[in-house]
């Protein structure tokens, strides 16, 4: 079973690799006033957009993650007050289920001060280990 | 032999006892008892005709796993049930079952069953992580297809 916390890594994963692919575009999205939102076919293209930016890359690293085949996922990510930022989530399995999630975590904790977090992994994307999955894991609220 | 996979459901169908009763708690019991058993022919005997069919025609019933990563699994997804609510339309019917995930965190379920030849099949299976308990649900919600 998709459990939450893989949902919640998935989640951190693409927002990272959005910032490793460029880094100007998705701190623009991420910090601008409006809200933002993801979307991902299922071939796993990813659009990440926010007002008049947007950002397409490949989320087959992130959403490998879940272990199993997805049809289409939508996340909209809400600003709130000090820096919190919710999010609902909505992932569609091939095979008649889907999975919906909601939370929060705090964008500038994640994203948008260097060296934080993901500036970090944006060096060391190949470079993966457990202790840095469990350090998304905490910031996404586990 | 993809005939013959549908042909020996078909005739599995009838021998589930709880599958005619309105009772979708009882059904869906019954389903987690198969999952948890690895009675795989039983739980692909309580899954919808659309299901089974998709499932013969991609795919072969010893690969149900693989194939519903998510409806084989679903019997994980609660450590602890709080609620069960039902409802049902004609032959529809929908099966909300509220509790703690494995983190001991709210969530969840939405089933929807379909009745055929006078038996609830599953038909779709929504889980919802919520981020506190006063997400929960509190009535009987089909899930969003889609």
């Amino acid at each position: 079973m998709t459990s939450r916390v893989q949902v919640k890594i998935t989640i951190a994963k693409l927002l990272e690799i959005a910032y490793s692919k460029d880094k100007g575009v998705t701190t623009k999205i991420v910090r601008s006033k409006g809200n933002f939102k993801i979307t991902i076919d299922k071939n796993g293209n990813v659009m990440l957009y926010g007002g008049t930016d947007v950002l397409t890359f490949s989320g087959d690293s992130a959403l490998k993650n879940l272990g199993v085949k997805i049809k289409n996922v939508s996340i909209s990510f809400s600003k709130e007050e000090s820096n919190e930022v919710k999010y609902v989530a909505t992932f569609v399995f091939s095979g008649a289920a889907n999975i919906s999630l909601t939370g929060a975590f705090n964008i500038e904790e994640l994203i948008t001060s260097c060296p934080g977090l993901l500036c970090k992994a944006a060096k060391l994307l190949k470079e993966r280990n457990q202790a840095y999955d469990a350090e998304l894991q905490k910031i996404m609220g586990h | 032999m993809k005939y013959i996979s549908l042909i020996i459901l078909l005739v599995l169908s009838s021998c589930s006892l709880t599958k005619t009763d309105n009772n979708l708690p009882n059904i869906f019991q019954e389903y987690e008892e198969a999952l948890l058993n690895k009675n795989y022919i039983l739980s692909v005997n309580m899954i919808s005709r659309r299901n089974q069919n998709d499932l013969v025609t991609n795919s072969s019933i010893s690969n149900f796993t693989e194939h519903f990563p998510l409806l084989s699994s679903v019997n994980l997804v609660l450590s602890k049930k709080i609620n069960y609510y039902q409802k049902i339309e004609n032959t529809k019917g929908c099966l909300t079952i509220t509790g703690l995930d494995v983190g001991a965190e709210p969530a969840s379920i939405n089933i929807e069953f379909v009745k055929e030849k006078s038996n609830w099949n599953i038909d779709y299976i929504q889980v919802m992580y919520h981020s506190s308990m006063s997400e929960l649900l509190k009535y009987a919600v089909c899930p969003e297809k889609l």
